[in-house]
């Protein structure tokens, strides 16, 4: 009976864990966080497709983002603001 | 290597066709409508190993162009990594002394807060113009590489009898663009933001120009000549659309 009631007892906690878990990962808990300076380094996203078709090559196309430096700018003007 | 196993190939399919039609003219009936059969197989046959050896050719073709584009495309970026790297070196190297001297001033302000600002704000400036040089040079491999795509679909278009001329010319536009972003680049990546003040109290107005000269390259370069280059990337994929291929 003991036995029993201490494996239902370790399956809750055992899906308390994994809810807490799921819930922490959903909510960007474990994203990188920024630079201690605030400044995000920019990054191209994912690579390149091997697939050659004129709608993957478009879709590539499309993934490739330039950026925008402001946001990092704008990090320097807090700084500046302080001057 | 390639011609080689073209000259195998089609030896390969010569003696293929010899050795069927001796052995039409061995084994063959002797009737008429028995022989007509027997050549009418015979033609179907090497009709069929015409497609495979046009197809496998077309196959040896697409490899080829295919290693031959990531050769260059590595050598590309190797070496506009070793340009920039250059270009760095070669800015540090002239803007040491007025660095130097930035140090010492700032080491001479009696705001311990002030201090610790300025000093952020340099070293940021520099690390700002270092991460987004990089970043730009990222993106201009990766539009290398997206456009090497096109060339080997344009390629393959042209083995199956398209017009590729306008796809071929829009490439070549793409490529002169992407060098162009190159130079930019490279020349953004060869600036320095060193900021100079006499006294304390001009320090925000010294750094503020500072940052307002990184802000009107960094833009100017995305909007310039990054955004040219993605274009002419874009027009080449466009001129392939254009094929219906």
């Amino acid at each position: 009976m003991n036995t029993s009631k201490t494996w239902v007892w370790v399956i809750i906690i055992i899906a308390a864990l994994a809810l807490i878990g799921w819930l922490a990962w959903y909510y960007g808990f474990f994203s990188p966080v920024a630079t201690e300076e605030g400044v995000q380094q920019p990054s191209v996203q994912q690579p390149v497709s091997d697939r050659d078709t004129t709608t993957d090559i478009s879709n590539d196309l499309n993934s490739v983002d330039i950026g925008n430096p402001d946001q990092d700018l704008k990090q320097l003007d807090a700084d500046l603001n302080q001057l | 290597m390639n011609k080689k196993f073209i000259i195998i190939v089609t030896t390969a399919i010569l003696g293929f066709a010899f050795a069927f039609s001796v052995a039409a003219q061995t084994s063959a009936p002797t009737t008429g409508a028995g022989l007509k059969d027997r050549v009418k197989d015979l033609r179907q046959n090497i009709g069929n190993i015409k497609i495979q050896t046009k197809t496998e050719l077309t196959d040896i073709k697409i490899k080829a162009k295919r290693a031959e584009l990531n050769i260059q495309l590595k050598a590309t970026q190797e070496a506009a990594k070793k340009r920039i790297e250059a270009a760095r070196e070669e800015a540090k190297k002239a803007v040491e002394a007025r660095r130097t001297e930035l140090k010492d001033k700032i080491s001479k302000l009696r705001d311990k807060k002030k201090r610790q600002i300025v000093t952020r704000l340099d070293e940021q400036m520099a690390r700002l113009n270092i991460q987004w040089t990089d970043h730009f040079s990222n993106v201009l491999n990766r539009l290398s590489e997206i456009l090497g795509k096109i060339e080997l679909r344009a390629t393959k278009a042209e083995t199956s009898g398209k017009d590729v001329t306008a796809v071929k010319t829009a490439i070549q536009n793409a490529k002169a663009a992407i060098e162009t972003a190159r130079t930019s680049v490279e020349t953004q990546a060869k600036k320095t933001y060193v900021a100079t003040f006499s006294s304390e109290t001009g320090l925000g107005a010294a750094f503020k120009a500072v940052r307002d000269q990184l802000h009107k390259d960094l833009f100017g370069l995305r909007d310039g000549a990054m955004k040219s280059a993605r274009e002419a990337v874009q027009n080449s994929l466009q001129a392939l659309k254009s094929l219906n291929f």
